[in-house]
């Protein structure tokens, strides 16, 4: 595995930034470095069998509408449009198994697993730093824990996925992902931040 | 401009592009006559009011929508979803000429 | 003017002296003063220059309206010029200096302007610089724009930061004046998400240092304190202080800047200066206030004229006289607070003069008692002094017939404080759309119908009296907040009490001009701070610009930074007098945000510099870095135009780089291009109907170079599909087009073919892609690639295989856009920068070098090759000799539109290649032309579309479009015109192929 080389892997450099709070830095910023990552899409008359499929193999609930996740031990599933699915899996082997159950008659799979690179902020001024770029209402009751959205940050096309009140996933093209980081991290100046060791 | 996506929510407009006049309808594949398809691509009505458009939600979900806009009063009306992932009924109505709505 | 500091009074901390400066000199002030404040204390009177006359101007207001005493703030990168001197909060160490003055500001020379004045009247630009006198304009625009003008920016980058954020809320509350409390409590209490945005640094509008208004049996200042402490209490709300909404637009989306730290020196480290918030809410709740308004009469300008109410906030917030000896002009009983209100202060008031001929007699009593002296029935027919106000002319004056008397008596004052009644702000309403609405009462323009979700209240409305202010901003918050979906209670009933001279507000009597019956006719000011007078409204009417629209423009009335917020019903009262109409069928323009003035810095945020805008980089970005390489963006992307050794310019680079490939092998980073994944069961059929040429027959494992077209029949893209699997493709496209492309494709699937069951996504990023070209390529791939033969019979021309280089799982397709014999290896990105590392140590042995897009350009337009600059949305694939490439056999998108006619004449500009026939290099964009001479060029014939120097045939070569095409034309002698740039060059016209004609090289 040596010869991989993740997209932030020179800029994400573990240390405490920016203004200095009483408090603590507002928020911890971390690189994701998920195995898999893979899209999935369905038929139109095919969205039931596949939403079946996914939820054997992954052990888990698949949310009905788009906009919203479901975590397992497998991964996160998200529902990012109609019959389509982006799954992010610390497995190796999902996509496999996964392609071996859905036959093209079900459904596609696109690997995305180089396509995107992944960062999670959490802390109390997370939702702050994102709405300096993200124009979604992020109150917690408009946009609650397990909610998806597809949108962008500083012109950086973003799924965002919130985990919990403070804590977001977020996924950006991988050669954007060096502007998106400095750009997310300098709006994160003002309330201190520290960035940890890849996940 | 806020514009609602049928898949999003609302969302601003600059995660939209704009796809031109969702009014008119593509000959068919066969169709061989070129004033045919000369009105298709260069033909457009313009009206000061009701606009029926195609747009896509390229900063989010991707979907093509057909949504109504008002040119002259900057009304958003409703949007929805085009193709295979548009509710039946829809469908049905998508195969016949749209006319803008007043 | 003399204004001083009063011994008590006002909301100043007398305990925390501030030292600023204006114009170098050196001053003293309190916290809680305004600049201007600060300076009346200190007894300067004179402020600025005027605009075109540069008479000499004092302070007119004591807020966001103010039209003259405008300073710019700060020095260097931080300097901001036109701030007006009445929102700068007071600092230590604030830095101020006046404008529009030469060489100071006491003695002017261009004042001179005033003598010339009737030279500068309205239209004098038009007048003077159009027609035969034209060119006079190239000669005297420099001095005159030096001479009209106000502050000047810095050239300085500004080190402060800017931010930009968005803000989302149920109800929006813009003023938290009395209504907008009321409001914000109303629709707070409701539940809703409440922003409460006003553009002072303290909440509480016109109840800020009132003494006497009590309110539910509160004094106004306790009721404000506890307003705002039962705001700050609800979760849902929040108070944003110093931040002004200037602007309303589609759809409840409205525009903010938070002045974050324009009260300090400099911000703090990571703060920053100002925040711009584009606020987005169901309902909006407009608690603007009304800006008092002016009257017109000679000298109405001079330093120590200003607005009645005015001079006593001053004197209520600052403890601060305007002046010792005040004459009060007003038309309508609210200037009678400011009269009592500094009476009482012990400021002496030399008369109050009205042109009503009586008032009420709770006013009256309210004067009578202080001892003031009461003209009604009088006006104000001139004011006098150089740079500080002497005398005050009066006269009498007669209501009914609105005739001013003849005789005259000058009053010594050095403060005069106007009143011509009241003008709602309604800027963010106008913006908002609704057209506003005539009200007789208040002789102004009031909020028209709403448009979108927002409600007016209070001043704004035309409301103003206290108790009604309360009682529409409560209603109004309640019925927003419904709005938004939550139900409130019953409004609360407000009890309020006034001192007895407030007055009532219904008795104005609209005065917009006072003129002399006889006697000198200076200058009077409509817009102070353009200079626009009323004789130049009067002579836009005389010429014909009649329409508002017209007389704004002609005039500039309203356009200065201040936005006609003093000016403009004055304006438009008096175009109504010249036209002999009402006011409401001359009617109003249009508000257009920024409500104030807004830094460029705040709109900009933080998209300057580093982050202007963001950048792609591939995953052998550091590689390419750390080898030196010329980095060069096309598109978003960073990519290596050349890896320059030392010693070399660009040219030695990629002429060296494109040898090499010829003759060794080299590797350029291709993981630009566009990729997207095709799948589903119709998949092959859809891209038959996509590319002009025909897909149906491509076997898996193998690629093919399609054509894409859109309706009208030009070229669109071009690339290469790979098919990898039965229902499986990789298409490429170019690295511009790569997102039009899968917005296209996505378009057809959605509304053409919705039952094709394909899905396209882009894959652009999940791949690395390295092309290896040269002779040599084969022998260094397979000396790192052993499970794969990459002979002619392993991987034949256009075979797509998967293979594993070292740990990396690749896949290695045989295409060439060199001519050499080639290779693409693609893997997943994260693999990408270790694949390189990796084909480099190997490629030591064969001589390897990386190139850039500068060789890869060469290497392109020696084989004929066309990108971007042939595909240029206009030509056709006939146009580029790929005509054999459209089939006659099947149905695809934009067939019958290319074979129309007119884009199948022989006469259209064809590709042809170009070569210098004197050595000279050739240029893109020059045209091709038969004109042996510069001077005599003639028609053009085409252009050059891609240019290099060809190492090949050493000889300088370009792609060019030309009429008819390169056999036609392989005899004639043309001639490459670049008439812009300088240049006119012989050229020969070839086969766009120059190298290798028969394609042998990439097929060993």
């Amino acid at each position: 595995m040596s010869s991989l080389v993740y997209a932030l892997a020179e800029t994400a450099r573990p240390g405490i930034y920016g203004a200095s709070r009483a408090e603590g830095p507002g928020l911890e910023v971390t690189e994701l470095r998920p195995v898999t990552m893979l899209q999935l899409d369905a038929w139109p008359d095919t969205k039931e069998t596949l939403e079946a499929i996914l939820g054997d193999q992954l052990k888990l609930e698949v949310p009905v509408t788009p906009g919203q996740a479901n975590v397992s031990p497998e991964g996160t599933l998200m529902v990012i449009a109609p019959g389509r699915y982006l799954l992010v899996s610390d497995s190796g082997d999902i996509t496999r198994s996964l392609s071996e159950n859905i036959a093209v008659e079900i459904g596609v799979l696109t690997d995305l697993s180089h396509a995107r690179a992944g960062i999670r902020i959490s802390g109390r001024n997370a939702a702050d730093v994102l709405l300096k770029g993200v124009a979604i209402d992020l109150d917690i009751r408009s946009f609650p824990s397990g909610s998806v959205a597809q949108s962008s940050f500083h012109h950086v096309g973003l799924t965002l996925h919130r985990k919990d009140e403070t804590t977001f996933d977020l996924f950006v093209f991988r050669g954007f992902a060096v502007s998106f980081w400095k750009a997310l991290t300098d709006a994160a100046l003002e309330y201190g931040y520290e960035v940890t060791s890849p996940a | 401009m806020r514009i609602p996506c049928p898949t999003c929510g609302e969302r601003d407009v600059g995660e939209f592009t704009y796809g031109g006049d969702a009014t008119v309808a593509r000959p068919a594949m066969d169709e061989t006559d070129p004033a045919v398809w000369n009105r298709f691509v260069y033909d457009r009505e313009n009206p000061r009011g009701a606009h029926l458009e195609f747009w896509q939600h390229t900063g989010g979900c991707r979907a093509w929508i057909k949504l109504q806009r008002n040119v002259l009063t900057h009304e958003v009306g409703a949007s929805e979803l085009v193709g295979p992932w548009s509710k039946p009924s829809e469908k049905d109505a998508q195969t016949k000429r749209q006319e803008p709505v007043e | 003017m003399s204004g001083y500091r009063l011994k008590s009074g006002g909301l100043v901390d007398r305990s925390k002296r501030l030292n600023f400066t204006f114009d170098g000199k050196r001053y003293g002030g309190f916290a809680g003063d305004t600049l201007a404040s600060a300076l009346l204390a200190n007894g300067v009177s004179l402020f600025g220059r005027s605009f075109k006359y540069h008479r000499p101007r004092g302070v007119y207001s004591a807020g966001p309206e103010e039209p003259n005493a405008l300073v710019t703030l700060r020095n260097a990168g931080r300097s901001e010029p036109n701030t007006k001197a009445t929102v700068v909060e007071l600092y230590e160490g604030l830095e101020a200096h006046s404008q529009n003055r030469w060489p100071n500001l006491q003695y002017d020379l261009l004042s001179i302007n005033q003598i010339g004045g009737p030279m500068l009247v309205a239209g004098f630009y038009y007048k003077t610089f159009m027609g035969p006198t034209r060119k006079a304009w190239m000669l005297y625009e420099h001095f005159i724009r030096k001479a009209a003008g106000l502050g000047a920016a810095s050239k300085e980058a500004d080190p402060d930061r800017y931010e930009k954020s968005n803000l989302f809320c149920d109800v929006l509350v813009v003023g938290a004046g009395p209504a907008g409390l009321a409001a914000a409590l109303a629709a707070g209490r409701a539940g809703a998400r409440v922003v409460l945005a006003d553009e002072n640094a303290q909440a509480g509008g016109a109840l800020l240092g009132e003494k006497e208004e009590t309110i539910d049996s509160l004094p106004a200042q306790d009721w404000v304190a506890q307003s705002l402490a039962e705001l700050a209490a609800l979760p849902d709300v929040s108070i944003m202080p110093r931040t002004t909404v200037y602007g309303y637009y589609d759809h409840n989306v409205l525009g903010a800047v938070e002045r974050v730290a324009d009260h300090f020196a400099t911000p703090n480290a990571h703060q920053a200066r100002q925040k711009h918030w584009t606020i987005r809410c169901a309902s909006v709740v407009l608690a603007t206030g009304a800006i008092e308004r002016p009257i017109v009469f000679d000298g109405n300008d001079k330093p120590g004229v200003m607005l009645a109410d005015s001079a006593r906030r001053f004197a209520l917030r600052q403890g601060i006289a305007v002046g010792r000896k005040v004459v009060v002009f007003t038309n309508n009983d609210s200037a009678y607070r400011s009269a009592v209100d500094l009476k009482d202060a012990g400021v002496e008031i030399a008369a109050i003069v009205d042109p009503r001929g009586d008032l009420s007699s709770p006013l009256k009593g309210a004067v009578q008692t202080r001892g003031i002296r009461l003209l009604t029935a009088h006006v104000v027919t001139g004011a006098k002094g150089g740079n500080a106000l002497k005398t005050v002319e009066i006269a009498p004056f007669n209501p009914e017939s609105q005739t001013v008397g003849e005789s005259r008596e000058w009053i010594a004052a050095d403060s005069l404080a106007v009143s011509g009644g009241w003008t709602p702000t309604i800027h963010l309403a106008s913006q908002a759309g609704g057209k506003p609405v005539f009200n007789a009462e208040i002789a102004s323009f009031v909020p028209g119908e709403a448009l979108q979700n927002w409600r007016a209240a209070g001043a704004c409305k035309g409301d103003l009296a206290l108790k009604d202010c309360l009682s529409a901003g409560a209603n109004a918050g309640a019925l927003a907040a419904k709005d938004a979906g939550f139900a409130s209670g019953t409004t609360p009933a407000f009890d309020v009490t006034l001192p007895a001279h407030a007055g009532s507000g219904g008795s104005l009597y609209p005065l917009w001009e006072v003129t002399r019956p006889k006697g000198p006719k200076g200058k009077k000011f409509v817009d102070l701070q353009h200079d626009v007078t009323a004789q130049d409204v009067r002579l836009a009417q005389c010429e014909g610009f009649e329409s508002v629209e017209h007389l704004k423009r002609y005039t500039t009335l309203g356009m200065a930074a201040d936005q006609g917020k003093t000016s403009n019903v004055n304006g438009l009262a008096l175009m109504a007098a010249a036209l002999e109409r009402s006011i409401p069928e001359v009617g109003t323009t249009r508000f257009r945000p920024p409500y104030t003035p807004v830094a460029l810095g705040a709109l900009a945020g933080r998209e300057t510099g580093f982050h202007i805008s963001p950048v792609r980089r591939t995953p052998m970005h550091d590689l390419h870095v750390k080898a030196g390489a010329d980095m060069l963006t096309a598109g978003q992307w960073m990519r290596p135009q050349v890896y320059r050794k030392s010693g070399e310019d660009v040219f030695d680079a990629y002429v060296r780089e494109a040898r090499r490939v010829r003759e060794g092998v080299g590797m350029v980073d291709v993981s630009t291009l566009g990729k997207i994944d095709v799948q589903g069961p119709d998949a092959q059929e859809f891209l038959n109907r996509v590319y002009s040429n025909g897909f149906k027959t491509l076997a898996v494992g193998k690629a093919r170079y399609g054509l894409m077209l859109r309706e009208d029949g030009c070229l669109f893209d071009d690339g290469t599909t790979w098919r990898l699997g039965e229902t499986r493709y990789l298409m490429t496209t170019t690295t511009a087009n790569a997102a039009g492309v899968l917005s296209h494709l996505e378009f057809l699937l959605a509304t053409v073919w919705p039952e094709m069951r394909v899905q396209v996504t882009s894959v652009t990023e999940q791949w690395a892609g390295i092309a290896v070209a040269g002779p040599k390529s084969r022998a260094l791939l397979q000396s790192v690639i052993e499970d794969l033969d990459l002979s002619n019979e392993g991987v034949p021309f256009m075979g797509v295989c998967p293979a594993t280089l070292d740990d990396i799982p690749v896949l290695v397709a045989r295409l060439s856009f060199s001519g050499e014999l080639a290779y693409e290896v693609y893997a997943g990105s994260n693999y990408g920068a270790a694949l390189w590392e990796k084909l480099m140590l190997a490629g030591e042995a064969y001589d390897l070098v990386p190139y850039g897009t500068e060789a890869l350009g060469t290497l392109r337009i020696e084989k004929g090759h066309v990108a971007g600059p042939e595909l240029d949305g206009r030509t056709t694939a006939r146009d580029l000799g790929l005509g054999g490439m459209t089939s006659r056999k099947k149905h695809y998108i934009g067939r019958p539109l290319m074979e129309r006619e007119a884009l199948n004449e022989d006469n259209r500009q064809r590709l042809v290649g170009v070569i210098s026939s004197n050595g000279t290099p050739l240029r893109a964009g020059s045209h091709l032309v038969e004109g042996k001479t510069a001077e005599q060029p003639g028609r053009s014939l085409g252009h050059v579309s891609s240019t290099t120097y060809s190492p090949a045939i050493d000889k300088f070569i370009a792609l060019a479009l030309l009429e008819g095409g390169w056999e036609e034309n392989k005899d004639r002698r043309l001639f490459a015109a670049d008439p812009l740039r300088g240049g006119h060059d012989p050229v020969e016209v070839v086969s766009p192929c120059f190298f290798d004609k028969d394609g042998s090289r990439m097929h060993v």
